[in-house]
């Protein structure tokens, strides 16, 4: 059987909902963080796919610069996130209410 | 001759007031000899107003009526299409005006001497005292409506306060009642103004030109322009902006029944914002009633002679009957104000030569003599702390030169001839029962009604004097008997030379009116024909 | 400056600056300065009148633009001017005697100086204003000299109510003045001549009528001239007898031309009744000058009277021999006055001027009695005497004028008249019996050699001799043939001879009533008679008419209702002020208060409200949100997700 791009958009549909769920229902920051990854990911496949079946090369840049602008904002992410926890010894999305009151 | 004369008179009493308010405060006597020195200086400008005023010139129009003009542009706010506000810095006397102006030169002088005894806060009463001149001064010589009016509510905020905080018990009530009281009259008048703006001017360009306004420059088509027959409730509202401006002016003259604020404020108020009150304040009034209604609106002047002289009969009879039941000296001579103020709005209504030559006289007659009576007050009251008739009798044969005073200004007062009060009523008199044959605007009967307030004025002046000074001595009480000394250098001074004016005017009166008699002649002869032009539009 | 123009000036500014250099600056020692000033303007006022008998002197200047004043001294200005200072001159002399030690005397002196000034302007006017301005002067001035003692709270209240019931008339003499001059376009009291009848001009003269009534003392204002006596006796003499109350006399003679016939109707009837009023009142009166004051208003208002019928000679004539006698009968009452408070200065409570303590003066003070009788006998209007030269020809004007008219009202005023010559002499009849014959009733006994000093003497005789024909008319008998009588009227003619029977009438008449009203008086207050011993007791007259008399018909609480009433408008006026003026000002002020803190109210709980309300909406709103969605991202982020679905969803279908 051959591989058409339904294929690929419909994996990267299944990453990006898992992505979403993990984002909506986990309160550890970290595992949000871990769903927001998945989500870009989901978006970087993507763009490969579309790229496979396009003669120009622009999916692929796309992806690589959307690749290193996830790696940079993980890190951000991840400092800020240790920032927290070193703050409020807790990395649990419900406890950070102070902003809210 | 000074080129700037006007401007000087009216801004060195300000530039004073910056000094005196960089003085300190615990000098007093700095403070006092130097608003003394700047109301001398005063003085004596408006002295060379006197010498230096032209009176053998002919008016041919308003435009070239005014001697001493100084004109300078002075708010300038463009509006886009919706034109431009233009404001000038425009003064000038003619003979209505400068007479007010060197009444008010002689009294501030006075009232400065007559300040002398004020201790409490002695650096803000003279800094008010000179701003209050100053816009005394300037209201009597603008010639840019605004700029009058700028003047003319400048001068409310200086008494109030003088009033307000150098006053007796019931200063406040009194402060109040005639801060309201007289703003409530500007508001009309402002309203007048800007109505005024809206209609006068040239070639479209609006204007607060008084000259331009006297001369009936109207904007075709325009709210007030006579020819347009603009219509408010049925009636003309050229007739309702004069209503506007009567009433605006006669609280200030004041007229009954606007006149309740005064002797509350002179009962009030020190001596010395007495005097200026009674002195010049009123005079503003007449000046009003002189400059703005009756130059502006002729025609409604007019038609609203009878109404108005009316109102003046009834101020001179009212305001007399109100006098003689007083118990209290100040406000019997508050209500003789009233009485003697109406002289001036029933010489004015006539519209003669006699009638308004007499209603100017009036005004400067009446600003003398009672800015002397409430010093004569005043000389009692510092002496008693007390004003009421029936507590003291006999005074004549203790205080010889006082009483001396007082029969000569209470005689001067009820217009014994030979002094300057009966030239003036006899002249509005004259004008307002030879009015019907000369102009037919007034019928005979009120002015033969208005003699009553000669034999009333007699009747309490005379009462009073029998009261307090005739009899046998007694005061009611005894710490008074020790104070009850003749009048010293400081009330010598204050009161000698208004005497001196009252009897020289009360026998050569044409000192006053031979350089104003052209001004007078044009003012009438415009009133008269202007009117008629306009009403026959 | 023309010679006349200097002898003017010297004739009325010498007594002036006399009396205020006294007031001023002379103090007590600076009265004689006063006396020689007003002797220096007596001389100029002689000389005067001789500059001014060919060419009457007229002199006009600008008073304010478009009035002009003037004087006019004509030959009658010029006598009555030397009248006026003669007899100033006179009270000056007295006065030094009978003002002696007054504490006051140069304020005295000063004002009897400024009343001459006033006086001798008044008669040299010529414009009516200028006439009206002395004549308020004058009245100023009586007003200074009644109110001389004004420490007595009487004295001054009698000052002040002869001022105003003056300064009323004035009123009325002011309107005429200004009706005449602006209406009328009549100035100058020279250049007055007949004019055609017009409302105006009857106004006018109704006027000019009311202010001569008001100075010369007619009903209704008699009443102020008795409260003048309240002055010093020497004032009462020059003020209230010769000279200020002749003025309205003068007003009228001058202006004779102008009045019409109802004016002069009305002054012939007013004039009469004054002069039966005024002599009835004089009956009873116990007061020495009260009796005078009533017999002066009287004798004015035979003067009026001559005015009113025509007889405008005689008038002006009466005015003249009148200001002889009755001052001096006033200087000789004040000489009587002056012995009594001095022979009895240590007797606080005795009235030195009620004739019921006098009695038997004629031997202590013989001249004083010489004088006094003379001069009673000129006003009684006895033959051989001044009084009656000149009364003469005013009952007969009277009597030719009612002839002439024929009706009830002139016969009317001629019985008013002749009654009138008839009472005259009655009380003054008593009067002399009174002070001067029998003994005195007083408990104290005469002191002895009290006859005042020859400068006093001489003054009284000088007036005394004065009174006597010859220096009025050569012949006793001829009421026209007064001296001055060619140099003041042009046309001085002896009446028609077809009146000569009137003339004949009136004489016979006058002679005989006369002496039987001094008979009459002499009957019933002889000395020892009945009436005369009453006196003690000190009753007043019972009976209507004694009661009338005495309280001069009443006039007094007539004016004291007036002036009761007028208070009473006053009080009221002032009510209306306060309760009803001033009230409604507050009220409008409250109201504004009042209705600014409703607004005050309106504001905070309506507009305010409003938008607290929608505020506090929000604030619900956005609390209960919070409460739902706080700080729950991920809750947003699912609500987000579900929008989109529902978004895409809804596009897609």
């Amino acid at each position: 059987m051959e591989i058409t791009l339904t294929y690929y958009l419909m994996l990267s549909a299944f990453l990006l909902c898992a992505g979403l769920l993990i984002v909506l229902i986990k309160k550890n920051a970290v595992f949000v963080l871990l769903g927001i990854e998945l989500m870009l990911n989901a978006a970087n496949l993507n763009l490969v796919a579309f790229s496979k079946f396009d003669p120009s090369l622009d999916g692929q840049i796309f992806a690589i610069f959307s690749v290193v602008v996830a790696a940079a904002e993980a890190a951000i992410a991840l400092a800020i996130l240790l920032n927290i926890y070193k703050t409020y010894k807790s990395s649990d999305l419900d406890d950070l209410d102070t902003l809210n009151y | 001759m000074i080129n700037n004369l006007l401007s000087l008179m009216i801004f060195l009493p300000l530039f004073a007031a910056a000094i005196v308010g960089v003085i300190p405060s615990h000098m007093k006597g700095a403070i006092r000899w130097t608003t003394l020195g700047t109301m001398l200086v005063e003085l004596i400008l408006s002295l060379m107003l006197f010498v230096g005023f032209d009176g053998s010139h002919q008016a041919e129009s308003w435009a070239d009526a005014f001697q001493f003009v100084e004109a300078l542009p002075w708010i300038s706010l463009k509006f886009g299409s919706l034109g431009a506000l233009e404001v000038n810095y425009f003064v000038g006397v003619d003979g209505i005006s400068m007479p007010l102006i060197v009444l008010s030169g002689i009294l501030l002088v006075i009232g400065v001497i007559s300040s002398w005894k004020i201790t409490e806060k002695v650096k803000g009463y003279f800094v008010l005292y000179l701003i209050l001149s100053a816009s005394l001064i300037g209201c009597f010589a603008a010639l840019d409506f605004f700029l009058f009016y700028v003047f003319f509510e400048f001068m409310l905020l200086p008494m109030f306060f003088l009033i307000g905080i150098w006053g007796g018990p019931r200063r406040s009530y009194a402060s109040v009642k005639f801060f309201l009281y007289t703003l409530f009259g500007s508001l009309l008048i402002l309203i007048v103004m800007i109505g005024l703006y809206l209609s006068v001017g040239n070639d479209g360009v609006n204007s607060f030109s008084l000259i331009q306004m006297m001369d009936g420059s109207y904007l075709p088509g325009s709210l007030l322009n006579p020819e347009t027959h603009f219509q408010l409730w049925g009636i003309n509202i050229r007739y309702l902006a004069f209503g506007l401006v009567l009433v605006g002016f006669m609280i200030k003259l004041p007229a009954v029944p606007f006149h309740t604020w005064l002797p509350d404020a002179h009962v009030e108020a020190p001596t010395a914002i007495s005097v200026l009150l009674a002195g010049v304040l009123l005079k503003v009034g007449g000046y009003g009633l002189f400059r703005i209604a009756y130059s502006i609106f002729p025609d409604a002047a007019m038609e609203l002679a009878q109404p108005v002289a009316i109102l003046g009969m009834i101020s001179i009879v009212y305001g007399g009957l109100v006098a003689m039941a007083q118990n209290d000296i100040k406000k019997l001579i508050a209500y003789s104000s009233v009485s003697h103020m109406g002289f001036v709005l029933l010489g004015l209504a006539v519209i003669t030569l006699e009638g308004i030559s007499g209603s100017l006289f009036q005004m400067v007659s009446h600003g003398f003599i009672s800015g002397a009576l409430f010093l004569i007050v005043g000389v009692l009251y510092d002496r008693t702390h007390d004003r009421q008739i029936e507590n003291v009798s006999g005074l004549a044969s203790k205080l010889p030169l006082y009483t001396f005073f007082v029969v000569l200004f209470f005689f001067g007062s009820l217009g014994l001839p030979g002094l300057s009060g009966f030239v003036g009523e006899v002249l509005v008199l004259m004008g307002a029962i030879g009015a019907e044959s000369i102009n037919q605007l007034v019928p005979r009967w009120i002015g033969m009604i208005a003699v009553l307030g000669i034999i009333i004025s007699a009747a309490y002046y005379l009462w009073t004097l029998q009261r307090m000074f005739f009899g046998t001595y007694w005061v009611r009480e005894e710490s008074w008997d020790q104070e009850m000394k003749e009048i010293n250098l400081r009330e010598w001074i204050m009161l000698a030379p208004l005497g001196i004016l009252v009897i020289l005017l009360g026998i050569f009166p044409s000192v006053l009116l031979d350089p104003i008699e052209n001004s007078i002649q044009f003012l009438v002869e415009s009133i008269i024909n202007q009117g008629k032009t306009y009403l026959s539009l | 400056m023309d010679t006349a123009q200097t002898y003017f000036l010297l004739t009325i500014l010498l007594p002036l600056l006399g009396g205020m250099f006294t007031y001023t600056i002379g103090g007590k020692k600076g009265i004689n300065v006063a006396v020689a000033a007003m002797g220096g303007g007596f001389v100029m006022s002689l000389i005067l009148l001789l500059s001014v008998i060919d060419q009457p002197w007229v002199i006009r200047w600008k008073w304010v633009p478009g009035i002009e004043l003037g004087w006019n001294i004509d030959t009658t200005a010029a006598v009555l001017m030397s009248l006026v200072s003669f007899i100033s001159l006179l009270v000056h002399l007295f006065s030094k005697h009978y003002m002696f030690g007054d504490k006051a005397i140069d304020r005295y002196y000063g004002k009897l100086g400024f009343f001459t000034f006033s006086m001798l302007g008044l008669l040299a006017s010529d414009h009516f204003l200028l006439l009206f301005i002395f004549w308020e002067l004058v009245g100023f001035s009586s007003f200074l000299l009644i109110g001389f003692w004004f420490d007595d709270i009487q004295k001054a209240q009698g000052a002040r109510k002869a001022f105003m019931i003056n300064r009323v008339a004035d009123a009325g003499l002011l309107i005429g003045v200004i009706l005449l001059v602006v209406e009328l376009d009549v100035n100058f009291i020279s250049e007055l001549k007949e004019m055609p009848f017009s409302p105006m001009l009857q106004l006018a003269g109704f006027g000019l009528m009311i202010g001569a009534f008001g100075k010369s003392a007619q009903f209704p204002f008699f009443g102020w001239l008795p409260k003048a006596m309240a002055g010093p006796t020497p004032v009462s003499a020059l003020i209230h007898a010769a000279t200020m109350v002749a003025a309205g006399v003068y007003l009228l003679f001058r202006t004779q031309e102008i009045l019409t016939p109802d004016v002069l109707a009305v002054t012939a009837f007013v004039g009469g009744l004054t002069a039966l009023m005024a002599a009835i009142a004089a009956l009873t009166q116990f007061d020495i000058k009260k009796v005078l004051a009533y017999s002066t208003i009287s004798q004015l208002g035979y003067m009026v009277m001559g005015v009113g019928v025509g007889a405008y000679e005689s008038s002006l004539f009466h005015l003249w021999t009148h200001a002889f006698f009755k001052a001096g009968l006033f200087l000789t009452a004040g000489a009587v006055i002056h012995y009594y408070h001095h022979a009895h200065h240590h007797c606080h409570r005795f009235d030195a001027q009620d004739m019921r303590n006098m009695g038997g003066l004629r031997k202590i003070l013989p001249v004083t009695f010489i004088a006094f009788l003379i001069n009673g006998m000129a006003l009684s209007g006895l033959p051989f005497f001044s009084g009656f030269l000149s009364k003469e020809g005013i009952l007969s004007g009277a009597l030719i004028w009612a002839v002439g008219h024929g009706n009830a009202v002139g016969y009317l005023v001629v019985v008013m008249a002749f009654v009138t010559a008839a009472l005259t002499p009655f009380y003054i009849g008593r009067q002399i019996l009174l002070v001067f014959f029998g003994e005195s009733r007083t408990v104290n006994k005469p002191v002895e050699g009290m006859e005042p000093i020859f400068s006093v003497k001489l003054t009284l005789l000088i007036l005394a001799v004065a009174s006597i024909w010859i220096f009025s008319a050569l012949n006793p008998f001829d009421g026209h043939g007064w001296w001055l009588g060619n140099l003041l009227f042009d046309d001085h003619v002896m009446p028609d001879t077809s009146h000569q029977f009137l003339l004949h009438v009136t004489m016979a008449l006058s002679v005989i009533l006369v002496i039987s009203g001094l008979a009459l008086s002499y009957r019933k207050y002889k000395p020892d008679s009945a009436v005369v011993l009453r006196f003690k007791t000190k009753q007043r007259p019972k009976g209507l008419l004694g009661k009338l008399s005495f309280n001069a018909w009443y006039i007094e609480d007539i004016y004291e209702k007036i002036s009761d009433g007028f208070l009473n408008i006053s009080k009221t006026s002032f009510q209306i002020d306060k309760k009803i003026i001033d009230r409604s000002i507050d009220l409008f002020g409250v109201s504004t208060v009042v209705f600014a803190k409703a607004m005050a109210i309106v504001d905070r709980e309506i507009v305010d409200g409003l938008v607290n309300f929608a505020a506090w909406v929000s604030r619900t709103i956005g609390n209960a949100y919070t409460k739902v969605h706080a700080a729950r991202v991920q809750n947003q982020l699912l609500w987000l997700v579900l929008f989109i679905i529902v978004i895409v969803l809804w596009l897609q279908f």
